[in-house]
């Protein structure tokens, strides 16, 4: 490869563009979160369930994302191992006022976890503890213990609650996705 | 390497559970029995929660029904009565909102909408015993007439009464009667006085409820309420009026109901009795008894095909065809508890868990055993279906008060076993005119079975080949109608390569000219031989006859050149050689 190419490369990276996958359960709040980090010009104005995959287009801090938003729905859920190979960061939903599918959750984050193209990869994950203004949500603390997130040690994640009807929390969750992808792909090269 | 350590490596594996634990609550404190769950969406908001009908302890009469969501108790309603069964239904078609939930209890059935008090419907009263109200009515009427002080009568009217309640048991006298026979003597005569214009009845008691769809497969569809009677009726219940649209006769009080079919067009309602009977009966005919099973049965499902499969509590489990035949019978490792049929659209199944005392939870494919769950302790009542987010919940309530909830696993696979006889027009149900239902129920055969069907072709296509191969392979080795050969060939090979020449001297050694339609064919091993078919003329006897053929090896090995000498219509050849053409020499460079 040639000084040139290498030097095409670099520049094709400056436009920083990353893929990344969203994925949790059905009613978690995948497509109201990605909904939050679009324009407001180009919000929806109600959600209905997805089916199969959509695919949205948001920029943040100068690094433009391509999000893969999955459905969560029992029957496309095996879907989700079709875009694993190509994304650089994931997103991980949770409905924190769930707790009967927590097992549920955990059951599918480990699937992931130890999926062929996930499984020696570092590769960002942020975890979104979503509908954290419900009554009886869990803390965040809970659910790194109930989904056993602290046994992930070789990928950087991040836990965070969020709010994605009125966008709280959803911020500084995305920055630090920002950051890790920057970090590890695009200072990188 | 990931990080996720290893205790837990059989969850993604084949051999780990297909069950995930959700909800454990060992001090629930539920007694529930089978047929007192219900999974509803009490509230029209689309998150279907657990309602229990709880009996309460043994010592007080403390019955009531209690709604759960996840794990925890959100509220619990108290019964006058012991319930006899509970059902969620819905009262439209298509609308969320008119959900509502019936419960069984004593003479009663009360209707809850939104978990609150709706309607009370009372069972119409049963006439009373013939022989009990003549001899309370004779004797009443004597002892009225008379308009004696003294109350020989009644002392006469209450021994009589209590023989029959020693002839027929408590279950068929009136509670009045009941109530007589418990009082103390000197407290009978007012309470005589008091009744005895009244006429006597019995009360309707429920033994058992279930529903039966109305006009529609959808997933909310209304449907009617089914009221099972210890006067052995069903009664058929609107739901929006509640009034009574049709009385089923029975002829035995049943104890479990399954409805089937649609009740507008066809239907039928699958019912097992307190003594082992299980029959089934259609709107306006009469019942039909399928069988008398050799011991009481504990819990009634539907199979696909709307047959319906008993547990019994012999220790068996039997599986019905719409028909009322035995399809099969199967021996449980204990006495079942609870059975419930366990849907599995995705993978094309619809499965039976029987719960089985100390055996935990066993899951059964037809007659096929393909699962077990593990409880904690025995399991008295199932449920599975939707509950909350999840569509998959087996909710459980253990002989010890403890509620726990598993979900089945998205990948959990089944197919352990593959089941040959699997039901045709398996769980799909479409409005069709009578012309074309063969076709689709070839169709959805076709489509349901395709793997079988292939193999099934294939099996036919190997069977067909070996049959062909046999046949082949008899025809070579036993038509041998000519006796000796009457022909001879020696063949010789000449030249120095790489093209040959191949003299073949063909004798008729009969003593008579040799057959018609001799030919010779020239097959090489590695080599090319030209012509490959010789027709031969008539041969005389003894005189040889010189054929050339040219043959060159293909390559620098030596070839291999078999002769056979054939006749037309005949598979055998008459005879054979086979000459080896010499390894071509290396040009030698001039």
């Amino acid at each position: 490869m040639g000084l040139f190419d290498r030097l095409a490369n670099i520049f094709g990276l400056r436009k920083k563009e990353v893929n990344v996958l969203v994925v949790g359960l059905n009613n978690s709040g995948k497509s109201t979160v990605i909904n939050h980090f679009k324009r407001e010009e180009e919000r929806c104005i109600d959600i209905v369930p997805t089916v199969g995959f959509n695919v949205e287009k948001f920029a943040f801090k100068n690094v433009h994302f391509t999000a893969f938003d999955m459905s969560g729905h029992d029957r496309y859920r095996s879907l989700w191992e079709h875009c694993y190979k190509d994304c650089q960061g994931i997103i991980f939903l949770i409905d924190s006022s769930d707790k009967l599918r927590l097992v549920v959750a955990k059951e599918e984050l480990d699937m992931l976890l130890q999926h062929p193209d996930i499984i020696g990869r570092k590769i960002p994950i942020l975890f979104l503890a979503n509908k954290m203004d419900l009554l009886d949500s869990l803390t965040t603390v809970k659910l790194v213990a109930g989904l056993g997130l602290e046994r992930i040690l070789d990928k950087p994640w991040h836990i965070r609650a969020t709010n994605a009807v009125n966008g709280e929390g959803l911020q500084p969750a995305i920055e630090w996705l920002t950051d890790q992808i920057r970090d590890i792909y695009i200072n990188k090269r | 390497m990931t990080a996720l350590s290893d205790d837990r490596p059989a969850a993604t594996g084949l051999g780990g559970s297909r069950w995930l634990e959700a909800v454990w609550e060992p001090e629930a404190r539920l007694y529930v029995l089978s047929g007192g769950l219900e999974i509803l969406d009490v509230c029209g908001e689309g998150d279907p929660r657990l309602v229990c009908a709880d009996l309460g302890t043994a010592t007080t009469n403390s019955a009531k029904i209690r709604v759960y969501k996840g794990g925890d108790l959100i509220s619990q309603h108290n019964l006058g009565d012991s319930p006899s069964g509970l059902v969620g239904f819905y009262s439209e078609n298509g609308e969320h909102e008119s959900g509502a939930l019936a419960v069984a209890a004593g003479s009663s059935v009360y209707v809850y909408k939104n978990m609150r008090p709706y309607f009370k419907y009372c069972l119409p009263p049963m006439e009373a015993h013939a022989e009990e109200r003549e001899k309370s009515l004779f004797r009443l009427q004597i002892w009225h007439r008379a308009g004696l002080e003294d109350d020989p009568n009644i002392l006469v009217l209450t021994e009589d009464l209590e023989t029959l309640l020693k002839e027929h048991g408590a279950s068929v006298l009136s509670p009045r009667t009941l109530k007589l026979l418990g009082m103390e003597s000197n407290l009978r005569p007012s309470f005589v006085e008091q009744y005895r214009r009244v006429p006597l009845t019995r009360p309707g008691v429920a033994t058992t409820i279930a529903t039966i769809r109305k006009d529609s497969w959808n997933n909310v569809a209304s449907s009617y309420l089914l009221i099972g009677t210890e006067s052995g009726q069903i009664l058929v219940l609107d739901t929006r009026a509640f009034t009574v649209i049709d009385r089923l006769q029975l002829g035995w009080s049943p104890v479990a109901l399954v409805g089937t079919g649609l009740w507008a067009k066809e239907s039928r309602v699958v019912a097992v009795g307190r003594d082992g009977k299980l029959g089934a009966v259609k709107r306006g005919s009469a019942s039909k008894l399928w069988s008398k099973l050799p011991a009481p049965a504990v819990s009634l499902s539907i199979l696909p095909g709307e047959g319906a499969a008993v547990a019994v509590m012999d220790g068996s489990l039997w599986g019905f065809s719409k028909k009322g035949a035995r399809l099969w019978k199967i021996q449980l490792p204990n006495i079942p508890l609870d059975l419930v049929g366990l849907p599995v659209p995705q993978r094309g199944l619809s499965l039976l868990a029987v719960s089985v005392a100390r055996f935990g939870v066993r899951i059964y494919d037809g007659k096929h055993h393909v699962d077990t769950i593990n409880t904690m302790e025995a399991v008295s009542a199932m449920k599975y279906g939707r509950m909350g987010q999840e569509e998959r919940a087996m909710t459980m309530v253990t002989v010890g008060g403890g509620l726990n909830v598993r979900i089945l696993k998205r990948t959990a696979d089944f197919s352990t076993y593959v089941a040959p006889e699997m039901l045709p027009n398996f769980g799909s149900r479409f409005t069709i005119p009578k012309k074309t239902r063969l076709f689709v129920e070839q169709t959805i055969r076709e489509r349901s079975e395709a793997v079988k069907i292939h193999d099934t072709f294939h099996r036919g296509l190997a069977r067909l080949r070996l049959h062909t191969a046999k046949k082949a392979v008899d025809e070579l080795t036993t038509n041998q109608d000519s006796g000796p050969s009457p022909v001879i060939i020696d063949a010789s090979v000449l030249g120095l390569g790489p093209d040959y020449m191949i003299k073949i001297c063909v004798t008729n050694v009969s003593d008579a000219l040799s057959d018609t339609g001799l030919f010779i064919v020239c097959r090489g091993e590695n080599a090319d031989v030209k012509p490959r078919v010789l027709n031969l003329p008539l041969l005389p006897s003894t005189v040889p006859i010189p054929v050339i053929v040219k043959a060159s090896p293909r390559s620098m090995i030596s070839g291999k050149v078999k002769i056979l000498c054939c006749k037309k219509g005949r598979v055998k050849p008459v005879a054979l050689t086979s000459i080896i053409l010499p390894a071509v020499e290396e040009e030698i460079q001039a």
